[in-house]
C-alpha cells in the first residue's frame, strides 16, 4: 500500500489539498477530509476501469467527500431534512473561520475574493476552483462534476456573476450577506 | 458587454492568484493516520451494520432454515427482500461481474462493461423507468439525493387510488437506500416534477440492483439534437451512465412532434438497454416540451411495451415506485 500511496501523494496531493481547502476553508477539516479521500481511493482502486482519467476520477472522489461533509454539517445545524438544491440555488454555510496566514498578507481585493467564494453555491464554487485553482479544462471539469459542458460554462458564468456582485458590495463597504 | 468580459477576466485573474495553501503534514505521518482509520468510513449506518454482521448472519441462517426454505417450496416467484442490507455480501458483488441480488417487482438493470457501455442481464424481466399515463393514479412527486456524487434523483411515488398522501416514514420503508445508493434522509416532496431542459442518464450505484434515470440540466439554448447526443456520454466518476449506445446514429426532425430516424444499420436492441434508451429519450423530449416521439428505421416494431410503429407519448413520470400501503 505504501508504494501506491506514495505514487498518489506525489502526483496529486497538493492539488487535492488546494481544492479541498478552498471548498471547506479550514486547514484541519481539509486534512481530515483528504485522509478520507485517500481511504476511498485506495479502497476503490480495484474498481477503477480507466475510462476516465485517473486525475478526474480522484477529484470526483474529493468532491463527493466535501459534499458529504457539507451535508453532515448542515444536518448538525438543522435536524429537519431539507432539500439541497445542488443544481444551483442552495448556498454553502457561511465562513466563520479566520483568514489563513497565506491570505492575511494579501491585499484587500484578494481577501475579498476569498470571502466572496462563500456566496457561491457548491456547484459554482466547485467549477471556479477546478477551473482556476486547479486549472482543469472545461471537459475535465464536466467529467469530475458529472455536468454537461454547457452546464459547466453556465455555472462558471453564474459563479463569476456572484463574485462580481459581492466583490462590488464589499469594495463599497456594504453588507455582503 | 465588453466591460462585463473585462470584469470576468479580472475575476479569473484574481482567482488564479489565490495563494497556494500548503499542507504541512508529513507524508509518512499522513500514511500512518490513514492506516489507523477503520476500513469503512463512508457512512455511520454501514459501520453499525458491520458490527452486527455475526449476530445477523446467525439469525438469518435460522430464518432461512425455519421459514424461507418451506416458503420457497410453495412459492414460484422470489419474495421481496425486506431484511437488512449486508455490507459484507455487497462487497462480494460487483457491477462488472454482473452478480446481482434479485427482487420481485424491481427494475432489471443494465450494468457497465469494462468499456463503459451497458449490457443486459438476459434472465431478468424487462422493466421501464417511467410511468406511462395509464388511467388515473395518485402520484406524489419527490426527489432524493444519491450517496455517490451530487445527483438529485426525481421520484414518482404511485399511491393506492384512494390515497392522497403518505407519511415520510412509510416512504422511507420503500427506499432501499443502501442497496440503491441513495440517502433516504434527503427525500423531499415536490409539487411538480422537474421541468428544466435536461438530458436523461442512468445512475446506478456499484452493486445496486436497480438504477434511476436522472436529469442533467442543460443550458436553455441547447437543442434537442445536442441533448440526445450528449446522452451517449458516460460519467463514470459519478456512476452516471450513457442511455444511448454510441453505435446508435440518428437524425432528428422537430417539424411536428419529435421524430428520430436511425441512420445506420444498427438496430435498436430489444433488451433492457433498448427500453432504458427509449425511456431516457422520452423523458428528455418531455423536458423540451414535446408530447410524443416517433422512431423511424428501427428494424424492430416492438421493444418491451413500446410499439415503435406509432408515435409514443411522453411518460407521465419518471422513476416510479409503487406504494401499496
Amino acid at each position: 500500500m505504501k508504494v501506491v500511496f506514495d505514487e498518489l501523494y506525489d502526483r496529486y496531493h497538493q492539488d487535492l489539498y488546494q481544492f479541498i481547502f478552498y471548498m471547506v476553508k479550514n486547514k484541519e477539516t481539509a486534512e481530515d477530509l483528504i485522509q478520507e479521500v485517500y481511504l476511498k481511493i485506495l479502497k476503490s482502486l480495484g474498481t477503477f476501469k480507466g475510462d476516465s482519467s485517473e486525475k478526474t476520477w480522484i477529484f470526483a472522489i474529493a468532491r463527493h467527500t466535501t459534499i458529504d461533509y457539507f451535508r453532515s454539517q448542515k444536518r448538525k445545524r438543522n435536524r429537519i431534512s431539507e432539500f439541497f438544491d445542488w443544481y444551483g440555488q442552495g448556498h454553502l454555510l457561511e465562513d466563520e473561520e479566520p483568514l489563513p496566514d497565506e491570505l492575511v498578507v494579501l491585499n484587500d481585493e484578494m481577501q475579498a475574493i476569498y470571502r466572496c467564494l462563500d456566496k457561491c453555491t457548491i456547484d459554482q464554487r466547485s467549477v471556479l476552483l477546478l477551473r482556476y485553482i486547479n486549472q482543469f479544462s472545461i471537459q475535465d471539469t464536466a467529467d469530475i462534476l458529472g455536468f454537461s459542458i454547457s452546464k459547466v460554462r453556465t455555472t462558471q458564468h453564474r459563479g463569476l456573476n456572484v463574485l462580481r456582485k459581492y466583490l462590488t458590495e464589499d469594495q463599497k463597504g456594504g453588507d455582503a450577506s | 458587454m465588453k466591460s462585463s468580459k473585462k470584469d470576468d477576466q479580472h475575476l479569473q485573474d484574481l482567482l488564479k492568484q489565490l495563494p497556494y495553501i500548503s499542507d504541512t503534514t508529513d507524508k509518512d505521518e499522513l500514511l500512518a493516520r490513514i492506516s489507523q482509520k477503520p476500513a469503512e468510513k463512508d457512512s455511520p449506518k454501514r459501520k453499525r451494520n458491520t458490527r452486527h454482521i455475526p449476530v445477523f448472519v446467525s439469525l438469518l441462517t435460522t430464518i432461512i432454515i425455519l421459514v424461507i426454505v418451506p416458503f420457497a417450496l410453495y412459492s414460484s416467484s422470489p419474495t421481496e427482500e425486506k431484511s437488512s442490507y449486508n455490507e459484507a455480501s455487497d462487497q462480494a458483488t460487483s457491477v462488472e461481474s454482473g452478480q446481482h441480488g434479485d427482487e420481485s417487482g424491481m427494475v432489471a438493470e443494465e450494468f457497465a462493461t469494462e468499456q463503459g457501455s451497458p449490457k443486459t442481464l438476459s434472465d431478468k424481466p424487462l422493466e421501464s423507468h417511467v410511468l406511462q399515463n395509464k388511467g388515473e393514479k395518485s402520484i406524489m412527486y419527490g426527489t432524493i439525493q444519491a450517496t455517490i456524487g451530487n445527483n438529485v434523483i426525481p421520484l414518482a411515488l404511485v399511491l393506492p387510488e384512494t390515497q392522497e398522501g403518505i407519511g415520510l416514514d412509510v416512504v422511507k420503508d420503500y427506499l432501499q437506500e443502501q442497496k440503491w445508493g441513495i440517502d433516504a434522509e434527503t427525500f423531499q416532496t415536490a409539487a411538480q416534477p422537474v421541468t428544466d431542459k435536461a438530458s436523461y442518464y442512468l445512475f446506478r450505484a456499484p452493486g445496486a440492483d436497480r438504477g434511476f434515470l436522472i436529469p442533467i440540466v442543460l443550458d436553455t439554448q441547447t437543442s434537442i439534437a445536442a441533448a440526445l447526443n450528449e446522452m451517449k456520454q458516460n460519467r463514470e466518476a459519478s456512476h452516471v451512465y450513457r442511455t444511448i449506445p454510441t453505435e446508435i446514429q440518428f437524425s432528428v426532425s422537430t417539424e411536428n412532434q419529435l421524430e428520430i430516424t436511425l441512420s445506420n444499420n444498427a438496430a435498436l436492441p430489444n433488451t433492457q438497454e433498448g427500453i432504458t434508451m427509449i425511456d431516457a429519450i422520452l423523458m428528455t423530449a418531455k423536458s423540451f416540451g414535446y408530447a410524443s416521439v416517433t422512431f423511424h428505421n428501427t428494424k424492430v416494431n416492438q421493444i418491451g411495451d413500446y410499439d415503435l410503429s406509432k408515435p409514443i407519448k411522453v411518460p407521465k413520470a419518471v422513476n416510479p415506485i409503487t406504494i401499496d400501503r
